[in-house]
Formats: C-alpha cells, structure tokens, sequence
C-alpha cells in the first residue's frame, strides 16, 4: 500500500476511502515506460501490467502513473479510443515542478532523458521539455517570480 | 510546510517545491476560469491562482496533486514542434 499525508489526510493508491489522482499515459510498451519513469525520475514500479490489460503503476513523488498500451471504445466511454500521441500535437502533459531546474535537467539527462532544449527562460519562469518513449512531452519548470509556478 | 504542502514517506512535497520535485497534470483548455470552477465544484479542488490575460496558468490544488491548466497555442522556443490545441476530440490521457 502506498500513502500520501497532505494536510491532515491520508491518500492512498488504491484509495480506501475518498479519491487519490492519479496519471494515466497511453503507451506503445508498457515495460519500456515504466523503466523510463524508473530510471530517469526514480519511480517506484508498483506493477508491471500483464497482456490481460492491468496497467503498470508507477509512483512518482506525490503522485502515480498508469500505463497501459491503447485500444477502442468500452462501455463506460463507448466513444473513446486511446492512442498514443501525435508527438507534435499535445494537449495534456505532466508537468513537473523543480527547486532547481540546472540540477534536474543535468541529472535526468544523464540519466539518459532526452530534452527538446536546455532549460530556457519565459513568462517568469525556467522550463524545458523532455520528449519520454511515446513522445509525450514533460515540462520541467522552475518558478522565478510566480507564486505557484 | 505550507497550506499546500504534502508529505510522503517521510518526504514533503509542496508547490512550488523548495527541493526535490513535485508533479503536476497540465491540461489546455479553452476557458480558465471554466475549468476551474468545475474542479472546484466537481471534485472539491482549491483554486489557487486563476491566470491571466498575459499566458499565467490556473492553478488548483486536488487531492494529492495540481491541475495547471492554461489555453493552448502554438509551439515556444523550449517546445519547438509542440502545439497544443484548444480544443480537441483525440484523447491521449487521462487522469483517473
């Protein structure tokens, strides 16, 4: 069992009272991507998913990844399909905030995370994008003059 | 720690963060003060900052995590090929 103490409240993956968030990625390969968050952020793999259709979970900091390969419409969202991304045409994306964005950005990398850029300066703060396996992008960001940057 | 801090084994998590790192689910949406109101109203978030005209996001605190969410637009000098839409049908993730 996984916990989270914020505040006063306990959450916890999965919850057994109240609701936990968490982060759902369609991916290509399940265990390559669980090795990516592993390796590259320090995840902890949880579960590795089967061919049954279970997700792998992967906690990461405060919160969790599910990942699981794609598919067509199901009952319960019966217009849906998930798909991997058009990697240049994103509209949700994990957004990781840093205390220091030259230390994540050289550690990750040398973990072997691949950045758009180095860390670049805009709207009052210091971010830059890794691509991961699928080609999601992961904003890292660093808050200079924001309150909750 | 914050109003806004977490803990986890042991470790806390704030935002912004003082060390370590702390994620976060971005999502571009099409009206800010929209999007707010509904995860305030749906899910209990707290709104913490609402954005601005000049491109500062919406911030709300929900559960173990925050939402950022902002309108879409084209690709920036650190994401070059990038381009969120405003509005769009194709569904890549989801938070659950």
């Amino acid at each position: 069992m996984n916990a989270v103490q914020v505040e006063q409240k306990s959450y916890e993956m999965p919850p057994r009272e109240g609701f936990s968030v968490a982060h759902f990625l369609t991916v290509a390969d399940i265990d390559r991507s669980a090795r990516f968050y592993e390796k590259v952020f320090g995840g902890r793999i949880l579960s590795t998913g089967d061919n049954e259709g279970a997700p792998a979970y992967i906690q990461i900091a405060n919160t969790w990844l599910l990942v699981n390969v794609g598919g067509g419409p199901t009952p319960d969202k019966p217009t849906v399909t998930l798909s991997v991304p058009n990697p240049d045409h994103i509209n949700s994306f994990m957004n990781i905030r840093v205390a220091d964005i030259h230390a994540c950005y050289e550690l990750w990398k040398s973990r072997g995370a691949e950045f758009i850029t180095a860390p670049i300066p805009k709207y009052g703060e210091i971010r830059c994008y890794i691509r991961d396996p699928d080609g999601y992008i992961i904003e890292v960001g660093q808050s200079t003059d924001l309150t909750y940057g | 720690m914050t109003m806004s801090g977490e803990q986890i084994e042991q470790e806390s998590y704030e935002m912004p963060p003082r060390d370590g790192f702390t994620v976060t689910h971005f999502i571009t949406v099409a009206d800010i003060d929209r999007s707010a109101h509904f995860y305030e109203k749906i899910f209990g978030g707290r709104i913490l900052s609402r954005g601005d005209s000049k491109g500062a996001s919406g911030h709300i605190q929900i559960a173990n995590t925050w939402l950022i969410v902002n309108v879409g637009g084209g690709p920036t000098p650190d994401s070059p090929v990038t381009s969120p839409p405003a509005v769009s049908k194709a569904v890549t993730d989801t938070i659950v």
